[in-house]
């Protein structure tokens, strides 16, 4: 990270180890994207909450604020002043570490993210592999949610989803191979880097593959068995209230940022587009908005499916598209 | 099975069970002693009443009287039977339905749950609306309930009692918020004024 | 084609819509290698799908329902002894309480059976008044089905469509009325008032509004693929079982058998309109859903007939007081309610208030056949299953 020579010198001028700097301007930095995440997350809910309203041909939040935009703030502090109901029989640190847990692993994935040519917290050699690895974290989470609470109910819900997300971080993983292999990278900034032709458009079946195994990670509609109201009630996030569900809550939506994010680093060009380069960022979140407004779309617009056709399509359709999509990039690029 | 169904025809396909009859404000009827319900049923099922749609049972002081309705389906001019049976109320027992038409099942125990009439052979006679630990059979006429409001039809003369509670209503001291006061005289001034 | 002149071709071959039942709806058969312990859950009575306050018990084996034990009586308030205490009159505001969805059918039923018991004739503008505001309570009380199919399959969208149609009737109901849920609109002889002046225009104009949204909806949701494969061929209902469990109304007709009182047992003017029974073949979830849209269609051409045919004149019968004596003696009558056959058994005394009131509600009928419908079934699609059965609580539990 320490590239400039100034900041070298600085350090040594006065006194301080060029880990400690380091570490001291990674933190500085994560704290300002964690700072980001809470506003895009203002914006995000905000959005969703207008987009379904103007779907439903209603209004959505209209009274807190303009045009309700303050109403995110309004239920925050609802559910800070919450009461924070604890089941007796609950295990107590497996539920109260399941919503941190599920909420970091969403966070961290977005700390590889290069939203701009060089701006990015970490960029990682291997950061495809980490954003793909270390949000799945995020299961345990939601295990340790249904599994604390004690409650029927929230069993079943976490156990749909421990099952739908490992099956489809398989065909998801396998689906961005084809990707790596055109860049020679798994360097997201050098994935972005290689987008002279977005990679949308030289990988089409990788892209499908990617877009609706993201949607089952993210439980999102058609996919959001764990959750299924209809069914399950609130599947894993039964039992919580006041903030704990809202980190859950706010989880959801940092976890679809950062795999909106995703996708447009790997499938959509990054930060490239027309303009002088300062405009990069503005095209990197144009992208992500767009990417993130198609989930909302699909989520308002379709039904659900049921639990076996979740893990039929995931196993029986999309795997062995995305094998099919490493087996035709390969052939091309041999020939080519 | 798929003729229409008449009074002429029914002593043709069904003559051990009794006599069909029109009766007035419900249509065809047949009437048989407790003891004979089970064949009565049976026969009717067979003739090609395949829908069961409820019992109902009436108190009376001595006797309680069941009434059930089966539908045809699968005669041309889809026609109920009403099927009428009366059991004593010191041994309000008859048999159950349920292994002819499974519909009787439900509606059996709800006929057990509020008027105590206990179906024999019943697979699970339970109480179905009340709790399994509630006391007397709510829809026989001499079940009390002090909660049970009698409303009078504004002709007969008042029941003493509802005229004692009517009056102790009337008496008690009404108390009008003050917020609700203000608005009243408002309304009032208002009406003076226009 | 038109969905009516699907239904009538089809009847052709009763082997349907073409759906092999066996492949994907038995979905215990398949899986009994895996068989794990059972885990009883308490469903309900403050379920979201409970659809008021039905509790049951479910044995799940995994995803796999394999026992249901229905407990009902939440609601129940004994109108049949409360009736036994009122004069005719005054019962009926009650009846708007036990199917709380379609209100102006209860309505109808009981004044049916005592205008029945009490040998009254109503007059002919009344008896086409009831026609219509029966027919828009049946799309009323079909279009709020809908809305929970579609919110119990996880399309939510759909339910603000639906609702915005309803809400359309609620105030053309608003306008005879005054109220918006329970009516009390029907008299002993006839109705409580007359239309009021462009009232029928703007039912006129309202149903034109609804062809065309029942158009959209219909690809939105009944159309939708995933919709569909949720749906078609999961929890079937051969007529035999259907009859033999006591099913009626739509989801007896969706098995394919043509039991409709307005053409088994007419009633009112229902003589003298044109309209066809609607049926399907196999009283799966989808077929239970998708007559609901079929019957809307056949409603919507009922009332507008019956907008044609009105006839001036008075709409209450004339003499009729308050508090009136029929002769002892006892009647049954019974509607098409939107769930069903509602029916009445009145014994009278000779008395100002009935002897005994005998409320058979469809839904009772209905919801006894779950058990027996769905066991065996994927748990979602249980929930699919009590959906589609429409079942109101304020009517089973009475």
């Amino acid at each position: 990270m320490l590239s400039s020579a100034q900041l070298q010198e600085f350090a040594n001028n006065y006194g301080i180890p060029l880990w400690g700097l380091d570490a001291s301007i990674a933190l500085v930095l994560a704290v300002a994207v964690f700072c980001l995440c809470g506003l895009g997350v203002v914006v995000l809910v905000y959005m969703e909450r207008k987009i379904a309203a103007d779907f439903q041909i209603r209004y959505g939040p209209l009274h807190v604020g303009w045009h309700g935009s303050l109403q995110l703030v309004a239920d925050i502090l609802k559910l800070i002043t919450k009461e924070d109901v604890f089941p007796k029989k609950a295990d107590p640190w497996i539920f109260r570490l399941a919503p941190a847990i599920v909420f970091l692993a969403a966070f961290v994935g977005l700390l590889v993210m290069p939203i701009g040519p060089g701006l990015v917290v970490q960029d990682l050699n291997v950061g495809l592999i980490y954003v793909l690895a270390i949000p799945s974290i995020g299961i345990a989470g939601l295990i340790m949610a249904g599994f604390g609470s004690y409650n029927k109910y929230a069993m079943m819900g976490s156990l749909r989803a421990a099952a739908q997300m490992v099956s489809y971080e398989i065909p998801r993983a396998l689906s961005v191979i084809g990707v790596v292999m055109i860049a020679g990278s798994a360097k997201l900034s050098a994935i972005v880097g290689a987008q002279g032709i977005w990679h949308i458009i030289l990988q089409p079946l990788g892209f499908m593959v990617f877009l609706v195994s993201t949607l089952a990670e993210l439980n999102r509609t058609p996919f959001d068995l764990p959750d299924t109201e209809a069914e399950l009630v609130a599947g894993f996030s039964m039992e919580y209230s006041g903030m704990r569900f809202a980190f859950f809550f706010f989880g959801e939506y940092i976890a679809l940022m950062a795999a909106s994010a995703l996708t447009v680093v790997l499938f959509l060009g990054g930060w490239h587009g027309p303009g002088p380069e300062f405009l990069a960022p503005v095209w990197f979140l144009i992208k992500t908005f767009g990417v993130i407004f198609l989930a909302m779309w699909i989520r308002w617009t379709l039904p659900r499916f049921r639990i076996d056709q979740v893990m039929d399509l995931g196993w029986k359709v999309l795997l062995p598209l995305a094998l099919l999509n490493i087996l035709i990039t390969g052939i091309v690029m041999l020939i080519i | 099975m798929n003729e229409e169904f008449n009074l002429e025809k029914q002593e043709k396909e069904m003559p051990e069970q009794g006599k069909i009859v029109l009766e007035d404000g419900l249509g065809y009827a047949l009437s048989v002693e407790r003891k004979d319900l089970l064949k009565a049923a049976s026969g009717l099922k067979e003739a090609g009443f395949d829908l069961f749609q409820f019992v109902a049972g009436v108190d009376y002081p001595d006797s309680i009287k069941l009434t059930y309705r089966v539908f045809s389906s699968k005669r041309k001019n889809q026609i109920a039977v009403f099927l009428k049976t009366e059991v004593p109320k010191d041994d309000p027992t008859v048999d159950s339905l349920v292994s002819i038409w499974p519909a009787a099942d439900w509606h059996e125990r709800e006929t057990f749950d509020l008027l105590g009439v206990d179906f024999v052979g019943h697979p699970n006679m339970s109480r179905i609306f009340m709790p399994g630990d509630w006391v007397g059979y709510p829809l026989r006429k001499d079940y009390a309930d002090d909660r049970i409001i009698v409303m009078d039809d504004g002709k007969k003369e008042k029941p003493a009692a509802k005229v004692e509670k009517a009056e102790a209503v009337e008496t008690a001291p009404e108390k009008v918020p003050e917020a609700h006061q203000e608005q009243v005289q408002e309304a009032e001034d208002a009406k003076t004024d226009s | 084609m038109s969905k009516l002149e699907e239904i009538k071709t089809s009847e052709v071959s009763l082997d349907g819509l073409g759906v092999d039942i066996s492949s994907n709806g038995d979905a215990g058969e398949s899986r009994t290698d895996i068989r794990s312990e059972e885990l009883a859950i308490n469903f309900g009575p403050q379920h979201p799908s409970a659809h008021g306050v039905f509790r049951a018990i479910f044995h799940v084996d995994g995803e796999v329902v394999t026992k249901i034990e229905p407990k009902i009586g939440y609601l129940h308030r004994c109108f049949e002894k409360i009736a036994e205490n009122r004069t005719y009159t005054q019962f009926i505001p009650y009846t708007d309480r036990m199917d709380y969805v379609s209100s102006m059918l209860n309505n109808w039923a009981y004044v049916l059976t005592v205008e029945k018991l009490a040998g009254i004739e109503v007059p002919e503008r009344a008896e086409y008044i009831r026609v219509i505001v029966g027919e828009l309570q049946r799309i009323a009380s079909h279009l709020v089905f809908l809305t929970t199919a579609g919110v119990e399959t996880g399309a939510v969208t759909p339910y603000m469509y639906y609702f915005d149609e309803r809400e359309q009737i609620l105030n053309l109901f608003e306008g005879v009325c005054g109220a918006r849920l329970t009516y009390n609109y029907m008299r002993i002889g006839g109705v409580s008032a007359d239309l009021p002046d462009g009232w029928l225009e703007d039912t006129k104009v309202f149903l034109k509004r609804l062809a065309k949204t029942m158009d959209e909806t219909d690809k939105l949701l009944l159309g939708n693929y995933i919709f569909k494969k949720r749906m078609i061929g999961m929890v079937p209902f051969t007529a035999e079982d259907a009859l033999k469990w006591g099913l009626t109304g739509p989801s007896l007709r969706a098995a394919g058998v043509p039991y409709d009182i307005r053409k088994a047992d007419p009633y009112s003017v229902y003589p003298r309109i044109d309209f066809d029974v609607c049926t399907r073949f196999n009283c799966d979830n989808y077929d239970r859903a998708s007559i609901r849209s079929d019957e809307i269609r056949q409603s919507m051409r009922i009332i507008e007939q019956a907008i044609e045919q009105i006839p001036d004149g008075p709409v209450k019968a004339e003499g009729i007081p308050k508090v009136f004596k029929p002769a002892a003696g006892e009647a049954y009558g019974h509607v098409e309610a939107s769930r069903g056959d509602l029916g009445f058994y009145i014994v009278s005394d000779g008395t100002t208030k009935p002897y005994r009131v005998k409320i058979q509600g469809p839904s009772f009928g209905n919801l006894q056949a779950l058990p027996a419908m769905a066991e065996g079934s994927y748990f979602g699609d249980v929930i699919l299953a009590f959906g589609t059965l429409d079942t109101v609580f304020g009517e089973v539990d009475r």
